[in-house]
Order: C-alpha cells, then sequence, then structure tokens
C-alpha cells in the first residue's frame, strides 16, 4: 500500500517568502479587482480549457488535492487524506466532513463520483481526464464508505496525485438542471454574482466556504471579485496604474519595465517560469514543401548548425530586457525537480556553426550558403501575427542566420491559419511558438514528447517512430511513466533532455520570466511560477486597511 | 510640390542617407536617444530609425497612393454611371455599393495569404495585399462620387447643356467630370492614409509587411504604447511624416467639393 | 417597396457571400484546442469529428440559418458558446450608444463650424478647414490610441470621442461647401443687408435649403460610423459589436459573422434607403 506521499516541496527561491505571520489579523473586506484578457466561454467546470474559464475555475471551484503554487506540495483540500493501493492503479479518499456548497446544500461522495466520472467521459473533452486513461480497461468511480470514494484506472500512473489539482468536483444535480453561471452551486472561495459579456465578471464571497483561518474566521477576506475583460494589455496597465485593478499575471517585459520604472515595489519578478519560446524543423514526411528542404531539417548537423548560429543572451538581453534566460534543455530549471542540471550551456557561435554546415556538405558562396544540390539555403518560419515579442525574436534569429548565409523569411499568421498548419496540413518549414510546461511532471508531457501524440511538434502522429532517437524517447517516456521510484524516474527523463538537446529537433531558444504586478494594498500577495501566478492564494489575500481603495 | 518631391527622394536615396540599412541591428545600442550616429535613435532591437522611417516611405508612399488611386478609379466609374444615369442602373449600383461595405473581404485576404508560397518576398506579399486593398475599398468612394454626380446632373447647367442638345460623351467629359474633380481628389488623398494604416491593421492577421521590411503602417503600430511615445518623442517621426505628406497632397490637390 | 426589397436582397446576398468566404478561409474549423499538449490523439480526433459533423453545404446551411432566424433563433455563436442573439442584444446597444453619440457629436461640431466658418472672418475660415484636414490626415486608429491611451475615457467614451473625430471633419468639409456656396447667393446677401435677424438667416436661407444634400451625407455617414466603429471599439477595447465582430473574425465564428454582416448591410442598406426617400421628398416639396 502506498500512503499519501508527503511534501515533495523544494521551496522555490525565486518566490516571495511572506512576512505575514507576525502581523494582527487581516481586515476583511474590499473588491479586488483584475483582469481576464479574453471572453470566458464555458463556465461549466468540467468543460473548461481556456485561459479566462481556468481562472473562473480556480477562483469558484475546488478539488481533492492541491498543489500549492509556492511549494508545489500536494495538500489536502475537499479530501482529508487519500491512499494509494494496488501498485499506483487505485486512490481512496476520504472527503471532510462538513462541506457545503454555496447554496447551503452538502457535499456529498454522489457529487464526487458524478464529478470526477464526468471528468474521464470522454464526451467532456475535459483535459484534466485525459492522463488517466493509461492503457485498455475501464476507468471506475464508486462510493465505497459515507464519507469515501475510490477511484481506479486500467495501468499505473505515476504521480497521479498531480491529477486532481485539475479535476473540479462539482454538483451533480447543477449540472444536470444546466444552471446558469449565477445560479451554480460552487464549492471555492467565490460564486458568480454576475456576468456581462464584454464587460465583466462577478465574483460574490461563497458564505458556506469551508476554510477558515488560524483565527477561526471563515476565509476569503476580500468580500468579492471583479474580473474585468481587457483583452488590450496596454490598457490594462493604464488601468493598474490608475488604481482601478490591483493585480496584473503575466506581463510582458517591456510593459513590466514601465512599471517598475514608476512603482519598483509593484513590480514583482518571480525569476524564471514554465515558459519558454521555442523553433522546431517540419521533418513531416507527407509535409508539401520541397524535398530538398526536408533533407535539411532532418539533418542532425543542420539543425544544430542553426541552433549554434542563433545568439540566445540576445534574444533575453534584447527582446525581454534581460527579463528571461537562455534556455539550456526542453524543461525550465525553474522546475527544480526534473531539470536536468547536467546539460551544457548552449553557447553562440557562429564560425563553428559555419564549420558544421561545411562539414555536412554546404558551402558558402558569396554571402549565401547553398546545399550539395546548389540550392540557396532559404527556408520559412511561421509565427503568430500579434505578438510583438515573437516577431522581433524573429527578427533576431533572422539576422543571426543572415550572418551565415542562410535567409530566413518571417509569415506571421493568425492563430487558427498557423495551427491548422501546423496540426492539419503541415504546409510549413520551419515554426517559432511559445510553449508553457503546465503540469511539473513528465507525464504531463507524454503528448508532446511520444512520436505517435498529436502535440509532437515536429512530425506528430507518427504509427512507428520514423528514427532511432524518437524510438528511445518513446520507450523512455513509457518506462518512465509507470516507474514508482523517484531517482529511476528521474536518470529516464534526463536521458529524454539529452537526447533532445543532441538531436536539436526542437531548438529551445528562451526560458521567461514570471512577471506581475501587484498592487502595495494587497496583503499576503506571494507571486509563484505556477499558474495562476499571483493570486494563487486567494483566499488569504487581503487589503491593507480593509477596503482596496 | 517641393517638399513632397523631397520626401520621394529622400525614400529614393535612403541608401545613401542611412547606408546602415533598415534591417541591421546594432545590438549594442537598442532603444537610442537621437545622437550623430543614429539621428532619429534605433529601435528596440537596435535598428536605425531614420533607415526604416526612410525605407518605410517607399512602401507607403508608393504603395498606399498606388491603392488609393485604383479604389477611387473603380469608385469613380461605379458612382459616376450611377449617379448620372439614375434609375435602375443607379439602385443596381447602390446596393452593389452596400454590399461590398458589409461583407467581411478580410475573409478573402486570408485566403490569398493562404494560397501565396511561404517564402514570397516581402515587397511582393504587400503588393498584392495592397492590390486587393485596393480592389475591395472602392465601395465608399463610390458611394460619395455618386450623390455628387447626381446632384451635378441635376444643376442648371447641365440641364442647359443637355437641352442644347449636347451628347452624353460630351456631357460627361467636358462638365461632369471637370466639375467632379475636386470631389476625386478629395476621396484620393483621404484614402491614403486610411491604406497605409489598413496595412498596419492587417498585420494583426499576418497580412502586412513582413519583417523586417519597415512601412509607415508597422511603425506607427509602434505608437500603441503612449507612454513610450511620451518619453521618446521622437518616434512620433512617422505620424509627423505623415501629416506633413497629407498636408502637400492637400495643396497640390485641394480638397474643395464640387460646389464651386 | 420594391427600394426595401432590394435592400433586403442585397443583405441576404450579403450574409451569404460572408458564409461563403468564412468557411473557405483558412484556419475555419480548426479548434485551438488541437495544438493543446493536455489532449491525447483520440481526444483531438473527437474534436476534429464534432468540429466536420456541424459542416455541411454552405447554402442548405444557409438556408436553414435564414428559416431559423425568421423566427428569432440566430444560431449559437461557435466560440462564445452562447446565442447569437443574446449577444447581439448585449453588445448592439453598445454600439448604438457610442456610434450615435459619436455621429450626433461630429455632426453638431460641423454643422456649426461650417456655419461659423461661411459668415465669418476667413481666418476662422482657415484655421477651421486645417483641423479638418489635419483629422482628416490622421487615421483613425491612431485617434483611437490617442483617445484610449491618454487613459482619461473609457471604452465607450473612447470609441465615441474617435468616431465624433472621424464624421466631423467630412461634415465639416461637404456642409461648409454648400453653406458658402448658398451664403454667397444674392439673396442671402441682399437678406444679411437689410438687417434680417442672423438666426433667420441661418434658418430660412441657408439650413433648410441645404438640407436634401445633407441628409444625404447623414446616410453615407451612418455607415462610415458603424463601418469605422469596429477597429475603434477594439483599441478602445469598448465591448459593442465591432469588438464582438473581430473577435468572431479571429474565431472564424461563422454564425455570429454571418449574423453580424447581416445587420451591418441592413443598416448599411436601410441608411442609404431612408436618406435617399427624405432627400427625394424634400427637393419635390
Amino acid at each position: 500500500m502506498i500512503t499519501r506521499v508527503a511534501s515533495l516541496a523544494v521551496p522555490l527561491f525565486l518566490t516571495a517568502f511572506s512576512p505575514e505571520a507576525s502581523l494582527p489579523a487581516p481586515a476583511r473586506g474590499g473588491e479586488l479587482r483584475f483582469c481576464l484578457h479574453a471572453e470566458p466561454k464555458n463556465f461549466n467546470p468540467l468543460m473548461v480549457s481556456e485561459e479566462p474559464d481556468e481562472v473562473i475555475q480556480y477562483l469558484t471551484g475546488s478539488v481533492l488535492i492541491r498543489i500549492n503554487r509556492q511549494t508545489q506540495a500536494f495538500e489536502p483540500e475537499l479530501a482529508e487524506s487519500w491512499q494509494l493501493a494496488d501498485g499506483g492503479r487505485k486512490i481512496e479518499f476520504k472527503l471532510r466532513d462538513g462541506i457545503r456548497f454555496s447554496d447551503g446544500a452538502p457535499l456529498t461522495p454522489a457529487d464526487v463520483v458524478f464529478s470526477l466520472r464526468s471528468v474521464v467521459d470522454p464526451a467532456f473533452h475535459s483535459p484534466a481526464g485525459e492522463p488517466f486513461r493509461t492503457g485498455k480497461g475501464p476507468i471506475l468511480v464508486s462510493q465505497s464508505g459515507s464519507h469515501s470514494i475510490v477511484m481506479s484506472w486500467p495501468a499505473p500512473v505515476a504521480g497521479v496525485e498531480r491529477l486532481f489539482d485539475q479535476a473540479p468536483i462539482t454538483s451533480a444535480r447543477a449540472i444536470e438542471k444546466s444552471a446558469l453561471p449565477e445560479e451554480m452551486p460552487v464549492l471555492g472561495p467565490y460564486r458568480i454574482a454576475g456576468y456581462r459579456s464584454g464587460s465583466a465578471v462577478l465574483l460574490a464571497r461563497n458564505p458556506f466556504y469551508w476554510k477558515k483561518d488560524e483565527k477561526g474566521r471563515r476565509l476569503p477576506y476580500i468580500d468579492s471579485v471583479r474580473l474585468s475583460i481587457q483583452q488590450n494589455r496596454d490598457l490594462e496597465l493604464a488601468r493598474f496604474l490608475r488604481g482601478d485593478i490591483h493585480l496584473i499575471n503575466g506581463m510582458d517585459a517591456e510593459s513590466f519595465d514601465r512599471l517598475a520604472e514608476k512603482r519598483p515595489d509593484e513590480a514583482r519578478d518571480a525569476g524564471r517560469s514554465l515558459e519558454s519560446e521555442e523553433l522546431w524543423f517540419n521533418q513531416v514526411a507527407r509535409a508539401p514543401i520541397a524535398e530538398y528542404r526536408k533533407e535539411w531539417f532532418r539533418s542532425r548537423q543542420f539543425r544544430r548548425a542553426i541552433a549554434q548560429a542563433i545568439s540566445r543572451a540576445d534574444l533575453a538581453r534584447l527582446v525581454y530586457h534581460g527579463h528571461a534566460a537562455p534556455a539550456i534543455g526542453p524543461v525550465s530549471p525553474a522546475n527544480l525537480f526534473w531539470f536536468d542540471a547536467k546539460l551544457p550551456v548552449p553557447a553562440s557561435d557562429p564560425d563553428a556553426s559555419l564549420a558544421s554546415l561545411k562539414a555536412a556538405g554546404f558551402s558558402l558562396s558569396g554571402a549565401v550558403l547553398h546545399d550539395r544540390q546548389g540550392h540557396a539555403v532559404e527556408f520559412s518560419v511561421i509565427t503568430n501575427s500579434g505578438n510583438k515579442s515573437r516577431e522581433r525574436l524573429a527578427s533576431m534569429i533572422q539576422q543571426d542566420l543572415e550572418r551565415i548565409g542562410i535567409r530566413l523569411n518571417v509569415v506571421t499568421l493568425d492563430f487558427g491559419s498557423l495551427i491548422e498548419r501546423i496540426t492539419r496540413t503541415f504546409d510549413y518549414e520551419t515554426c517559432l511558438l511559445g510553449m508553457v510546461n503546465v503540469d511539473l511532471d513528465p507525464n504531463g508531457e507524454m503528448n508532446v514528447w511520444l512520436s505517435s501524440a498529436s502535440s509532437h511538434p515536429w512530425n506528430p502522429t507518427q504509427t512507428a517512430p520514423e528514427t532511432p532517437w524518437e524510438a528511445e524517447i518513446d520507450r523512455l517516456m513509457r518506462a518512465q511513466a509507470i516507474e514508482t521510484a523517484f531517482a529511476r524516474r528521474k536518470a529516464l527523463f534526463d536521458r529524454v533532455q539529452e537526447i533532445i538537446v543532441e538531436e536539436a529537433p526542437v531548438l529551445v531558444l528562451v526560458d521567461k520570466n514570471s512577471l506581475s504586478a501587484v498592487s502595495a494594498s494587497l496583503g499576503n500577495v506571494a507571486p509563484a511560477v505556477l499558474h495562476p501566478q499571483t493570486f494563487w492564494n486567494i483566499d488569504r489575500l487581503y487589503f491593507r486597511g480593509g477596503t482596496g481603495r | 510640390m517641393g517638399l513632397l518631391a523631397l520626401m520621394y527622394l529622400s525614400a529614393l536615396l535612403a541608401g545613401w542617407i542611412a547606408p546602415a540599412g533598415y534591417a541591421r541591428q546594432f545590438r549594442d545600442s537598442p532603444a537610442v536617444k537621437p545622437s550623430s550616429a543614429f539621428w532619429l535613435g534605433t529601435d528596440e532591437l537596435g535598428r536605425d530609425s531614420l533607415a526604416r522611417l526612410l525605407y518605410g516611405s517607399r512602401v507607403s508612399l508608393t504603395l498606399a497612393p498606388a491603392a488609393a488611386a485604383l479604389a477611387t478609379a473603380i469608385g469613380a466609374a461605379a458612382g459616376i454611371t450611377a449617379g448620372y444615369w439614375g434609375g435602375w442602373i443607379d439602385t443596381s449600383l447602390a446596393r452593389v455599393m452596400d454590399l461590398f461595405l458589409s461583407v467581411p473581404w478580410l475573409f478573402l485576404l486570408l485566403s490569398v495569404r493562404a494560397v501565396l508560397p511561404l517564402n514570397v518576398r516581402p515587397l511582393e506579399s504587400v503588393g498584392i495585399t495592397f492590390l486587393l486593398l485596393g480592389l475591395l475599398g472602392w465601395a465608399g468612394p463610390a458611394r460619395v462620387l455618386r450623390v455628387a454626380a447626381n446632384q451635378i446632373a441635376s444643376e442648371g447647367f447641365m440641364v442647359q447643356a443637355r437641352a442644347r442638345g449636347c451628347s452624353r460623351p460630351r456631357l460627361l467629359t467636358h462638365h461632369l467630370l471637370p466639375n467632379l474633380a475636386p470631389v476625386l481628389a478629395a476621396q484620393f488623398w483621404m484614402s491614403i492614409p486610411i491604406f497605409i494604416l489598413s496595412e498596419a491593421n492587417l498585420g494583426f492577421l499576418g497580412l502586412g509587411v513582413a519583417e523586417p521590411l519597415p512601412s509607415w503602417g508597422n511603425l506607427l503600430a509602434g505608437l500603441q504604447n503612449m507612454d513610450t511615445v511620451m518619453s521618446c518623442p521622437w518616434r512620433l517621426a512617422p505620424l509627423f511624416l505623415l501629416l506633413v505628406v497629407m498636408a502637400c497632397f492637400h495643396m497640390i490637390v485641394p480638397m474643395d467639393d464640387f460646389s464651386k | 417597396m420594391h427600394s426595401f426589397t432590394t435592400v433586403l436582397l442585397t443583405v441576404l446576398l450579403g450574409g451569404l457571400i460572408a458564409a461563403m468566404l468564412v468557411r473557405r478561409s483558412p484556419g475555419f474549423g480548426v479548434d485551438e484546442r488541437e495544438f493543446d499538449a493536455r489532449y491525447s490523439q483520440d481526444a483531438i480526433r473527437r474534436i476534429r469529428q464534432e468540429s466536420k459533423s456541424a459542416q455541411r453545404g454552405i447554402l442548405p446551411d444557409y438556408i436553414r440559418f435564414l428559416g431559423r432566424a425568421v423566427t428569432g433563433d440566430l444560431g449559437i455563436s461557435a466560440s462564445f458558446h452562447r446565442p447569437v442573439a443574446a449577444l447581439i442584444a448585449e453588445r448592439f446597444p453598445e454600439t448604438l450608444a457610442s456610434v450615435g453619440a459619436g455621429l450626433g457629436l461630429g455632426w453638431v461640431l460641423g454643422m456649426l463650424f461650417a456655419l461659423a466658418a461661411a459668415l465669418s472672418r476667413p481666418a476662422f475660415d482657415l484655421c477651421a478647414g486645417a483641423l479638418a484636414a489635419f483629422l482628416l490626415s490622421v487615421p483613425s486608429s491612431v485617434l483611437a490610441l490617442g483617445m484610449g491611451f491618454g487613459g482619461r475615457l473609457d471604452g465607450r467614451k473612447a470609441a465615441a470621442a474617435v468616431i465624433a473625430l472621424v464624421i466631423f471633419p467630412r461634415v465639416f468639409r461637404y456642409a461648409r461647401a454648400i453653406l458658402g456656396r448658398v451664403a454667397g447667393a444674392p439673396h442671402v446677401v441682399m437678406a444679411r443687408a437689410l438687417g434680417v435677424r442672423p438666426w433667420r438667416v441661418v434658418w430660412a436661407h441657408l439650413l433648410r435649403p441645404c438640407a436634401p444634400a445633407m441628409l444625404a451625407l447623414l446616410g453615407v455617414s451612418v455607415s462610415v460610423a458603424f463601418g469605422a466603429a469596429i477597429p475603434i471599439e477594439v483599441l478602445c477595447d469598448s465591448p459593442g459589436l465591432g469588438q464582438l465582430a473581430w473577435q468572431a473574425a479571429l474565431k472564424r465564428d461563422l454564425p455570429l459573422l454571418v449574423d453580424i454582416t447581416l445587420l451591418v448591410a441592413l443598416v448599411a442598406g436601410i441608411s442609404g434607403l431612408a436618406a435617399e426617400v427624405v432627400q427625394s421628398a424634400t427637393a419635390s416639396s
């Protein structure tokens, strides 16, 4: 029997340590205001997949196990305790007593069973359910006692507790009745009090929220939350400076520097995040691009030479104003537990890059590089339009490659067109996009590293691995997925990272810092690198002075 | 006229005035103020802002007026036909104009981008975009010209000329068109800044000028950040230049209407 | 009646063309979840299947849509997952308010400036003309950026202000030219010389004769204002139809785009028609 795993925690030095512990009890009251960057699409917590919906779900919902965003430890939430069994194929939860929904109805095991069954139901397309489908065989959820639930799945899943952080527990009655957002009973610190399309979502305190502070006062401290729908990030900053809003998550470097100039105390750089910018080469055999270009992209020497020609330090310095760092491998060092510290730091060396290309049969004629067949080395990179940072990255890479005689054509496309090209038509040559590792555990990246997966960037949905190194990655990822000994898992995943760096099918360019804005009027804010960076402890936030003005 | 000629000449001689070129990145000098080395400072990637302004002028000062001329020409043909002939021709053309003004042609532009090869040169790509903008942007001028043509057609001198047996072609060429010339000119030069900025707005959909080629549109898009503009007022140079060019066009082709 | 029928046919044709353009555009039917690493291949296959099964022939779909639209069912937005009718009902008042306020302010300023320019000293005429020329030269997007990022005005007020600045110079130039011509007419000069009160000169001898021409411009300016509202609302972050249309365009939301196209075409057609009707009625009276 495998008992509840204690804290995995490795404290993140980059997150703030709260000095609030010795201060008087925080004042209650006020309205917290910040922005959603797009219109919410779905208030049904079981069907949430986009960021605005996830924010609302986080603020209004609750889960059985919560990952503490600061310490990365598992914490009991609605489940008082849990036990893993059957070699990692089964988990039994003991629910807390006395928890009520926001309408006063008690949380019952039937609600939890309904929620978990819905999460794993393919019809809901819930991303939280995908990792449980580890093999043939049913996923079973049932009530095993007056306050306990048992769930089982076909094959062992290492680190399975983390999956429950994303599995919302909701009211079976409300979902079945298709309740309006304002009528949906919730378990989180806030409930939806109003929604105006294009304008704002209003959240009010949940009067039956189960958590209390050390003095026995019911949380949250802040009375209400107003989420304005604001797509324009510059306007968002203007509003923050005016005092209209209190938080900004995920700022870009330029806005951050502008804020830091005016209000240094309110600009928070939590250090390296799990977000990176990556460029990969299209290696899909059936891609409608020139055959000679496919040969280039399949050449390991070519890919490594391109990697060597790009100055990651300049990218971090100029595009992100120093609020990013040259990436070392596919996993950010912010993922302290899984990052492979043995990886060499990549250095930019155009001369060495050119030498490698010459060794691979390319030749420089004037200022233009040619391949063995005499084709001038020229290819395109697609990226999404409207993202200034990414367009600047592309421009800088264009200059770096020009130094070694390669012409790079930058093509910006709207997001829909871009997704169509990289997932369906494969009508592209290279692609520059950002990647976010929402899940620290390598199992959360199975759909990226497995050659058969649809999110395998450079050559998705392979029926069989087309290269020996991809076959090796498949073997390693599958092995670590069922390995329960951490050291062995780490060694397996380290090798995956090393292969990615050696073969360079995807060039991880920079790891961006987690930048946020926090009003000085707010207390207890400790920005973390995990989403939702600034308000992960929303029920503990308070206004100094009580009102938030 | 002289000022305009100077602008066109500067754009043509950009290579001599700013030999560094619009794409070269002086990575040790990002976002610097104007100095003897960089007369208008540099942008965030260390590119000479003066060079980018001059080279951007080439794109905007040639393609935007060309697109405006095309849209005005087509608009004139449709509007004058509708306004002068009247009857069912006028009704049908008016409805076609309404149609053109309400349909989201944006998707046609997206489809054209999808069909273009990935490695098309930036200038070719933006040329095609401006051509399409010109072909699709005729309805606005057409509506105005339709009203104007209709009014002139009912003026006393036109009635007199018709009564005296003046032929239709002669009425058109000797009486209608000369009186419509100011309105035509007004529509033309009002369209130019619209096309310049349309190119920048289309950049949000990947239809604008591709890196590293500059244009006034994508330089003006950099003005989104008011704080940066206030702290670096030299970044208003593209807007200033646009206003000067518009003023010059106004002097040459006064935007007065048909009432004189 | 005949004119109204042609307007209606134009509107319906506009909707069909919009549907065809959106359907054929790249990225249509592509769900962003297809590149979300949290979804397995099976899940993505199911998502694609659902998207495909919702699409049939363009013309049959459009006819079915029109049939439902007659009963008030404008379909469900593919990106917002809400009834389109509800979305439009929420956003239209916002656009109406900013366009209405912008049009009103633009017209009032335009007419006042034109009257003043026609009747006063050449210096004022020159300054007003220069202001109009300046505003015509500055693209509306730049005006929107200035209004929005001054940070003083909220989205709706900023959008209304920009629309006013877009409409004002057009109204001013047109009205100035017409009023200037009429103001120079012998009977008006005589009336002023004889000491007829200024307001009577303005009303009886200037505004009334110019009314038909100004009404024609009104129809055009309504279309210009609605057309300008889309980029302006996006830049000022005003939650109106323009912002909705832009988001729908980015997401290839076919039901929403067709409905908005129909609405815009209807507004353009009816405003043009109304202006023509009024113009011909006043001209004949």
